[in-house]
């Protein structure tokens, strides 16, 4: 059987007028030039017109006498039940946020990044204060429960005592450098 | 062309940077060094000691004035520079953290001796405090009050009047 590439893959296209101007002026010249392309021409239209008359043929063959009592009736049945309730809502739901779901990867990137970087910022500690530097306000100091020292070691040139300050327990390492050693 | 959506752009890799150096500054210890001056001469009490105002009543001088206050943040294992009053050098080193404690290498060194005054190494509570205190200084007594807490670690606190 003779074959002609305008047969393979253009005639197709222009029985479908998915041709653009010139080119499908081309190709129905070719059509009407070649035996090869025409002959395919007509296969195709042939195709077509079975097809056509097939579908018809089921069409007619399908009953709608009942179609409206039973709409009637679905409208008239109970409330769906919760899950199918929920269901519906939730495909709404996804149908409804299907624009932002439908982002590129770029985008995300970029809205994580962006995320990331506020709650950082809020996370963030205060910077430091500079060394030396008086705070212009007292914040509230909070104070553990006990605040005895527990010493592992303790070497010192002169006289030293240690004892724990009743109020808050805390350590005194008392360092006298005078002779005799004198507590306050 | 395929493109490769998920290479990670510009903004994530300096946020997690950031969430990195955020992190990492949470290991930080807080240090408080206010240096007292203690005196029987007069009757006056510093305002701004009001918050440890039991504590210092408690060494039975009649004045006490706050005469220096530095806070510094040192990472574990680095030093902290305190210079005093009268020429004395104070150094306070944070060892570690275990069962709620602060390790801590206090240094206490006077004039041009190679030899420290006092070294201790001691623990104490989160938020908790000590008093170095026993120089003399300008017709009284320096009473330092040492203070270290993190917030990278619980600790068992209660306010107080402050």
């Amino acid at each position: 059987m003779a074959r002609c590439s305008h047969s393979e893959r253009l005639i197709p296209l222009l029985y479908d007028g998915a041709l653009d101007n010139a080119l499908r002026y081309e190709v129905a010249f070719q059509v009407a030039d070649c035996p090869v392309c025409t002959r395919r021409m007509n296969v195709i239209e042939r195709i077509q017109e079975v097809l056509c008359q097939t579908l018809e043929e089921e069409v007619a063959r399908l009953d709608f006498s009942d179609f409206w009592t039973s709409v009637e009736r679905r409208l008239a049945a109970p409330p769906h039940s919760v899950w199918s309730r929920v269901s519906s809502r939730l495909r709404l739901w996804r149908l409804q946020w299907q624009p932002i779901f439908s982002w590129n990867g770029p985008v995300w990137a970029t809205a994580t990044a962006l995320l990331i970087f506020v709650a950082v910022i809020l996370t963030r500690p205060p910077v430091p204060r500079r060394a030396g530097s008086v705070p212009p306000e007292n914040p509230p100091v909070m104070l553990a429960l006990n605040n005895q020292a527990q010493i592992a070691s303790l070497s010192a040139t002169s006289a030293v005592f240690v004892w724990n300050e009743p109020t808050s327990n805390a350590t005194v390492i008392w360092v006298d450098g005078g002779p005799g050693g004198e507590l306050p | 062309m395929k493109r490769c959506y998920w290479i990670f752009p510009p903004p994530v890799i300096i946020g997690l940077l950031l969430l990195a150096s955020s992190a990492g500054a949470d290991d930080m210890i807080n240090l408080r060094v206010e240096t007292v001056l203690a005196t029987d001469t007069s009757h006056e009490f510093d305002s701004r000691l009001t918050g440890m105002r039991s504590q210092l009543l408690a060494f039975r001088y009649s004045a006490y004035r706050l005469v220096q206050e530095e806070r510094r943040k040192v990472g574990f294992g680095k030093q902290a520079n305190f210079s005093l009053p009268g020429g004395r050098f104070l150094q306070v080193v944070p060892k570690e953290y275990a069962n709620g404690k602060i390790a801590l290498h206090v240094m206490l060194m006077e004039g041009t001796s190679p030899s420290p005054l006092m070294s201790t190494l001691l623990s104490i509570p989160n938020r908790g405090m000590l008093f170095v205190g026993g120089q003399k200084h300008q017709g009284g007594t320096l009473i330092i009050r040492i203070g270290a807490s993190t917030d990278a670690f619980p600790a068992a606190i209660i306010p107080t009047e402050e």
